[in-house]
């Protein structure tokens, strides 16, 4: 036997042999059909499917128009409520109580949270009483706010305000709390001073949770803003809904709340763009 | 400079209220331009010492004091981490740069010395990506580049070649005896490896366990530059033997230590 060849054993007839029996399943690679779908344009073909079983049904009076009128009325009605001139004021006006409230509650939160997260002082004064406030439903002090506030828009933006400062603090905080103690110690050891270190450690650090934050506190601006329209204002996207509701008109109370779920729809794409835009790099570590 | 360790101890208080000493009255000196290499069995406190060399932690007794005149612009120390420790949301150039940035380099000069520097480690090419697009061995290569760059009088390692594997680690070792006999900085450096720092070291500190002193410092006989090629001088074997044998007793010894919690 040399020692560069390994003879290869010849196997009896008779020897068991076991192999095994694996899931062609599990390495199967998706097919076309799934891929469609799964594109961006292909994303819309649920949604398509369901407004035109909803549109069949409707013509075919399968589903009661009372209260499920056909997509195709609430179009009309859409546009009518645009082409009269309806709409886009209201939209105006609701769209400027959700940035007001937004900033209201998210600027002052977002200081406060970073101000939590760099001084115990602060975090050991100030946590209990976000900690006793934040399970209030916020729109249950909404008639405190109208006994504050009046009437129009002011409670409405104060609500949204409280309602999108308890995300935009927590995250704030646990964000700058959770920054990279090595990266706080490497830069102290080359010489940073604690003003360098906020801006150009603890403040990037943060930044995508406080930017999640951010994001959540967006949402609920919006929840917020259309709450308090349902229930205290005259005028608004909000108060347009809730009015055809009241009178009866269901296809414009359908037509404002797609406006509505377009408004959600707008905030959550731009938020997710910004955040995929500036914090790739939270995808990897150090 | 010298670093002169005078009478140093280090503690820390445990959750009972007692204290831990870690570092226990320690002394030694480290001369200019000299490279040291410290070993001793996990838990002992090197990262401990590191800190406190590092103007991270003062120490509870005794003093660290850097003598001579200074010859460096930059920080007295710097230190290069074991897990890199670079800033993830920087480019590979902005994290070397970041010592120049924190004294005020202005940004075309800092971005220079910072390109000169991973030149240097042959990782130019890299300049403009992120860390986490790296391997280990290359972030490390920018960790060694951001500490020179930075321009310290002394250049302290943290085992900074043991998260990265087997092979990686002697290019590391072979790279960094080649950059350091250009720069000759003072050097201490922190491993598990004996190999390594005989490797690497002109004389080696061993440490005992918690509360941690020095308990024996050896020369390394070797002449520079140094290739790999001490590995077959039978001197290597001898001093590797003899290292083992003061490691082994103190290593058990730590490990007793930390299964009875005490830590």
């Amino acid at each position: 036997m040399s020692e560069q060849s390994v003879p290869t054993q010849e196997r009896a007839a008779d020897e068991p042999v076991v192999r095994y029996a694996v899931d062609p399943r599990a390495e199967r690679p998706p097919g076309r059909g799934f891929k469609l779908l799964s594109s961006g344009l292909g994303s819309m073909v649920p949604v398509v499917v369901v407004l035109a079983l909803w549109q069949a049904g409707s013509m075919a009076g399968l589903i009661d128009k009372t209260f499920f009128p056909a997509p195709s009325e609430c179009v009309q009605a859409l546009v009518d409520l645009f082409s009269s001139g309806e709409l886009l004021p209201n939209v105006g006006i609701t769209a400027q109580r959700i940035l007001l409230g937004f900033l209201l509650g998210v600027i002052p939160a977002t200081l406060l949270g970073i101000a939590m997260g760099r001084s115990r002082w602060v975090r050991v004064l100030i946590d209990p009483l976000i900690a006793i406030t934040y399970p209030i439903p916020v729109v249950a002090i909404l008639p405190l706010l109208l006994v504050i506030f009046g009437t129009g828009g002011r409670p409405i933006v104060v609500l949204a305000g409280i309602i999108s400062f308890f995300p935009a603090v927590v995250n704030a905080m646990s964000g700058v709390l959770q920054v990279d103690e090595r990266l706080i110690q490497m830069a102290r050891n080359l010489g940073a001073g604690r003003q360098q270190i906020l801006w150009k450690i603890v403040l990037p650090g943060a930044l995508p949770s406080i930017f999640a934050g951010i994001r959540l506190a967006a949402g609920l601006a919006l929840l917020g803003t259309i709450a308090g329209e349902f229930l205290a204002a005259s005028d608004g996207v909000g108060s347009m809904t809730w009015r055809y509701w009241q009178i009866y008109q269901i296809d414009n109370m359908y037509a404002t709340l797609a406006v509505i779920a377009a408004m959600g729809f707008f905030l959550t794409t731009v938020t997710l763009r910004v955040q995929r835009r500036f914090f790739s790099w939270t995808e990897g570590q150090s | 400079m010298r670093i002169e360790i005078d009478n140093v101890a280090k503690g820390y208080p445990r959750a009972d209220g007692s204290r831990l000493s870690v570092v226990g009255s320690l002394s030694t000196t480290i001369e200019a331009q000299e490279f040291v290499c410290v070993i001793g069995p996990s838990g002992c406190g090197k990262s401990t010492l590191l800190g406190l060399l590092g103007g991270l932690r003062r120490p509870d007794d005794g003093e660290i004091r850097f003598v001579g005149e200074r010859s460096a612009a930059g920080p007295l120390t710097s230190i290069v981490w074991q897990d890199y420790a670079l800033i993830p949301w920087r480019s590979i150039v902005d994290n070397v740069g970041f010592g120049l940035e924190l004294r005020g380099v202005p940004a075309g000069r800092r971005r220079e010395v910072a390109r000169e520097h991973l030149a240097m480690m042959g990782i130019e090419a890299f300049a403009d990506n992120k860390p986490h697009e790296l391997s280990g061995g290359m972030r490390q290569r920018a960790g060694i580049a951001r500490a020179l760059a930075s321009d310290p009088e002394v250049l302290l390692m943290d085992e900074p070649f043991a998260a990265v594997d087997a092979q990686t680690r002697t290019l590391l070792q072979d790279e960094l005896l080649q950059v350091w006999s250009r720069h000759r900085k003072t050097v201490l450096f922190i491993t598990h490896s004996i190999e390594e720092a005989l490797l690497l070291a002109d004389r080696i500190i061993v440490l005992g366990p918690r509360p941690t002193r020095v308990v024996e410092e050896i020369r390394v006989p070797f002449p520079r530059p140094r290739t790999r090629d001490v590995e077959l001088d039978p001197r290597f074997t001898e001093l590797k033997r003899h290292l083992w044998g003061q490691l082994r007793d103190a290593t058990l010894a730590a490990e007793w230590a930390e299964a009875k919690g005490d830590r």
